[in-house]
């Protein structure tokens, strides 16, 4: 088209608008063209539309590149029938599209020479443009390799025009959540199941399928469910490989690590997802129904679904909870992998109680065990609730949040490989007792107790082995066998290799050299001191593993160890099977005894104020047991308790006296530790108190009873000053309890009375008839007077107020 | 192919015409739009065009009791209210299972931030997409074919002026003079449509 103007020059050609648009013309041209511009109105309107052309043509072009529909076959994906007919070709009959997942195009396909449906699968573009042949091929590897009857089968790969494509197994069914829409709960479990199993194959062999779904997953009218769509998924071989800061999946069925940067994939992962699906089996709706994006990953994030059973009444609390374990936020308290939920689903199937605690109710019942004990404090406070009550139910509630270790129950349970594990400990054990109980002439002494030590030994390492490992049913099995073998091994060694034996151990009184049945040459000698020790290491021991596991099976050896520690100390002490009671001395029993004890209760106490209760609980025993023992040794032996102390003693008193009415000062004592431990008010000290006040008037009054018996040699005179004195301590203890709600003073006092009342009647008053009646009536005049007594304070009181 | 008509038009017919078929016309217009939108937002193929179906039935419920005023506004920002609505109720109720816009990458999730803002765009981009598609098909009928192949391989597909000029046999000042035909028209035919 050629302009005609006045000007000197002609209209240019379209062609030199073309190419003065583009920016193409050549220096002189454009001059000329720019001045010929200047005067011509007509092609200031052509250059001005054609600009306005070009804008146009550039969204034409953006559209034509989003548009979907193509134009030529190798330069788009493949996203029309009648693309994938032509690429084809014969063999397969293009019938319909069936939708388009995260790697490409499916198309429902009729095989026309194997006479049967298969789903075709174009991947796009961008995946199928990787180097490698494994990423080329990622998702029909991943299928072929995983080759379970819930995966869809992989049955061909190819390539035409580089376009590539994978056939596949065609599933004739519905998206999961749809086909189980009429079903009842264990049918729906079962279809859940052989998901679950697809997955778990997935997982065994290192593969994280990432976008699991109800669309992903389609279930055949016989209720068989297919596994799909692995186009997005991880081998964890190659996680650190993999490039993950960005998020791949499907909103709804997200875990909350797919979400939170930097992004982390576990098989976990899949778990969630898989645990979002067991809701919706259980409840029909979606744990997190946000429609908003961003609130959905947000409450992902952060919230907890709310409880099945609330949705639906009939939900069994074992599958909630396997539901919500699954949907933990943190990957470590989820399953880690489909196996582990699928192990639970089964149990609870086969109707065993199912273990699994998601931490989220735990969390919610310390909210409520916070706020019950918060009112628990004002109810006591306002003496709704006594001392004692108190203590109970906290202790309640203490158990009630920090319920027993799962694999701790699981190791309670008698099932066949724990019977075998336990019967194998007992095995090692009685090994072990035979190396002790006999001497082995042939074999040097060296070498005896070896085989015993190696076996302990053995069992800590793989005891703690399995424990760092999580294995804590078989960890169970091992430390108590080791437990067991502890004590053993330690008084075979001692024995054998003659350490803290009797002959070079200086402070060791007379030991016990037959203890155990001794009789023939050949049997072991253990002396007291190596006793003493080796009960001390197993308590030690106990007490460590009670720590470790909180298995109830070490409180069973804390205690057991504990009362062998006890009689160990009193064997020691001399105070059983003692034949030389002369060779110690009050100092040494109580330099080994009661300032060792005194620390152990000290120490108890600071712990305890610092809330180190669990250690705090054993060292107090210990401090108290070590201090009672020794102030026990100490009021029996030769030199009296005055006589320690104060390097004196009464001359008015005999010696058995002395000796008795030191026990009545370590009743005192007790009594007065029992105050100070009341005053410390932690719920230890307060059990430690009620024990310390029960001690305390049983010694008091049992000594007074003592004192005033026929084979104790005391002065008349002295006796009838005890035998007056025991019930006047008695009433004492019985008014005392007033003030505190004692009911150990009340007790032992209505007892101490009891025996004085006997000892009247035996000694002086057996022919009164007058006694026992002048008895019952004073006892009626009591009760009379108690039923006056509140009247006769209130006038008192009234009187005061004038 | 439908009669070339601009939604003044179309609108036009729907007040005058009591029939069918200015209905239908209406709809073949614009029910694509919709569907894509919703087809964007997540909603699978069916839903979709239940989506699209409720958004014409509301209109013309509004657009029968005269509440649609053209002087007011583009019918585009009347009917993406209407769809919006429609559609957020309707998702409302669904699984959001598949939110993704671009299903090949699955990061564009981020981006689809559902403010006014960006369904705003997501909207007026499939509108600009429907107007370019009938414009176009409407430019391919009232040219000649081998006007229209040169445009096409010449200034869409971008293939060299020579290559075209041999494939159609005409001078390279004539394939120029296409472009600039073509593009002119469309550029009015996209300037009377709305």
């Amino acid at each position: 088209m050629i302009h005609q103007n006045d000007n000197q020059m002609k209209c240019p050609q379209q062609e030199v608008i073309e190419h003065y648009i583009q920016g193409q013309l050549e220096t002189k041209t454009l001059s000329e063209f720019e001045a010929h511009l200047q005067a011509c109105q007509a092609c200031q309107t052509i250059v001005a539309e054609a600009r306005e052309n070009e804008k146009l043509l550039v969204e034409l072009r953006t559209f034509e590149r989003t548009s979907s529909e193509p134009r030529e076959l190798g330069k788009k994906e493949i996203s029309t029938v009648d693309q994938a007919q032509t690429l084809l070709g014969q063999r397969y009959r293009v019938i319909r599209k069936i939708g388009e997942g995260a790697a490409g195009h499916v198309f429902q396909v009729a095989d026309t020479v194997l006479d049967r449906l298969v789903a075709v699968k174009f991947l796009r573009k961008k995946i199928s443009t990787d180097d490698t042949n494994s990423k080329r091929w990622h998702e029909a590897r991943l299928m072929s390799q995983l080759n379970h009857p819930s995966v869809a089968q992989v049955y061909e790969i190819g390539e035409i025009e580089e376009q590539r494509f994978i056939v596949m197994e065609w599933v004739d069914g519905l998206p999961l959540t749809d086909a189980w829409k009429e079903l009842p709960l264990q049918q729906r479990l079962n279809i859940y199941l052989n998901v679950l199993n697809a997955v778990s194959a997935a997982h065994a062999r290192g593969i994280i399928h990432r976008d699991i779904k109800p669309s992903n997953i389609l279930v055949s009218s016989d209720h068989k469910p297919k596994v799909l769509d692995f186009g997005i998924a991880l081998e964890t071989q190659y996680l650190s490989g993999v490039k993950q800061d960005v998020y791949r999946g499907t909103p709804t069925y997200t875990a909350p690590e797919q979400v939170t940067k930097p992004i982390q994939i576990f098989p976990s992962t899949d778990v969630f997802a898989l645990g979002i699906l067991l809701y919706e089996l259980l409840t029909d709706t979606l744990p997190f129904p946000q429609t908003d994006p961003k609130k959905l990953f947000e409450a992902i994030k952060t919230k907890h679904p709310e409880l099945p059973s609330a949705i639906r009444q009939k939900v069994p609390i074992s599958l909630q909870n396997i539901c919500l374990k699954a949907l933990e936020k943190d990957p470590q308290n989820r399953y880690s992998t489909a196996r582990d939920l699928a192990e639970d689903i089964n149990r609870y199937l086969r109707g065993e109680k199912v273990w699994s605690r998601p931490s989220f109710l735990s969390d919610k019942i310390q909210q409520e065990v916070f706020y019950h004990r918060q009112k628990l404090k004002v109810w006591r406070d306002n003496e709704l609730l006594t001392e004692k009550e108190f203590d109970r139910l906290e202790n309640i509630y203490e158990r009630v949040i920090s319920p027993p270790d799962l694999s701790i129950i699981e190791a309670r349970k008698l099932s066949f490989s724990q019977v075998c594990l336990y019967l194998g400990g007992w095995i090692v054990v009685l090994g072990s007792f035979v190396l002790f109980y006999k001497t082995w002439v042939n074999i040097p002494p060296f070498w005896r107790p070896l085989p015993a030590v190696a076996a302990t030994t053995l069992m800590i390492i793989l005891g703690s082995a399995m424990w760092t490992r999580s294995e804590s049913r078989l960890a169970v099995g091992f430390l108590s066998t080791a437990n067991l073998l502890v004590p053993i091994t330690l008084l075979l060694t001692l024995a054998q290799w003659n350490l803290l034996s009797p002959s070079n151990y200086h402070w060791g009184i007379e030991s016990i050299k037959e203890l155990l049945m001794q009789q023939e040459e050949q049997n072991v000698i253990v002396g007291n001191v190596q006793l003493y020790y080796s009960s001390w290491c197993w308590f030690a021991f106990s007490l460590f593993f009670l720590r470790l596991t909180r298995s109830s099976i070490f409180v069973l050896f804390s205690i057991i160890s504990f009362l062998a520690w006890l009689t160990s100390c009193y064997i020691i002490a001399g105070m059983i099977g003692l034949e030389d009671k002369a060779s110690w001395a009050p100092e040494i029993i109580a330099g080994r005894y009661l300032f060792p004890g005194i620390g152990f209760f000290v120490l108890g106490v600071i712990l305890d104020r610092h809330k180190f209760i669990h250690f705090a609980w054993p060292l107090c025993m210990a401090g108290l047991a070590l201090i009672v023992i020794c102030l026990s040794i100490i009021a029996i032996s030769d030199a009296t308790m005055f006589g320690w102390l104060l390097r004196w003693k009464p001359k008015f008193l005999e010696e058995d006296e002395s000796r008795l009415l030191s026990f009545i000062f370590n009743g005192l004592i007790y009594l007065g530790l029992a105050g100070v431990c009341r005053s410390l008010g932690t719920r230890l000290q307060r059990t430690l108190a009620s024990i310390l006040n029960w001690l305390g008037p049983i010694h008091i009054l049992g000594t007074l009873r003592i004192l005033d018996s026929d084979n104790v040699e005391i002065p008349d005179s002295h006796t009838k000053v005890y035998r007056i004195l025991l019930p006047i301590a008695s009433i004492g203890f019985v008014f005392g309890s007033v003030a505190r709600q004692m009911k150990s003073f009340f007790f032992s006092g209505l007892a101490g009375i009891a025996t004085a009342v006997q000892r009247f009647t035996t000694e002086g008053l057996k022919s009164y008839f007058a006694w026992p009646v002048s008895l019952i009536i004073t006892g009626i005049i009591w009760m009379l007077v108690s039923w006056r007594v509140p009247l006769w304070r209130a006038n008192r009181l009234l009187k005061r107020g004038k | 192919m439908t009669q070339w008509v601009t939604t003044t038009q179309l609108l036009e017919n729907l007040k005058t015409t009591h029939d069918q078929s200015a209905w239908t016309e209406f709809c073949s217009h614009f029910q694509p739009v919709i569907i894509q939108f919703a087809r964007k937002l997540g909603l699978s193929s069916i839903e979709a065009e239940d989506a699209a179906q409720e958004t014409m039935a509301t209109f013309f419920k509004a657009f029968r009791d005269g509440k649609y005023d053209p002087g007011k506004g583009r019918l585009s920002n009347w009917l993406f209210g209407i769809a919006k609505r429609v559609i957020l109720n309707l998702r409302g109720h669904q699984p959001l299972e598949q939110l993704i816009a671009d299903k090949a990458t699955g990061t564009s999730f981020w981006d689809m931030v559902q403010d006014d803002r960006t369904l705003g765009r997501t909207w007026e981009l499939e509108w600009q997409q429907m107007v370019m598609k009938r414009c176009l098909e409407q430019v391919r009928q009232e040219f000649d074919p081998k006007v229209f192949g040169a445009f096409r391989h010449y200034a869409i597909d971008q293939f060299s002026v020579e290559e075209v000029c041999h494939r159609f046999d005409m001078s390279r000042n004539a394939v120029y003079i296409a472009k600039s035909r073509v593009l002119s028209r469309l550029r009015e035919l996209r300037q009377r449509f709305e």
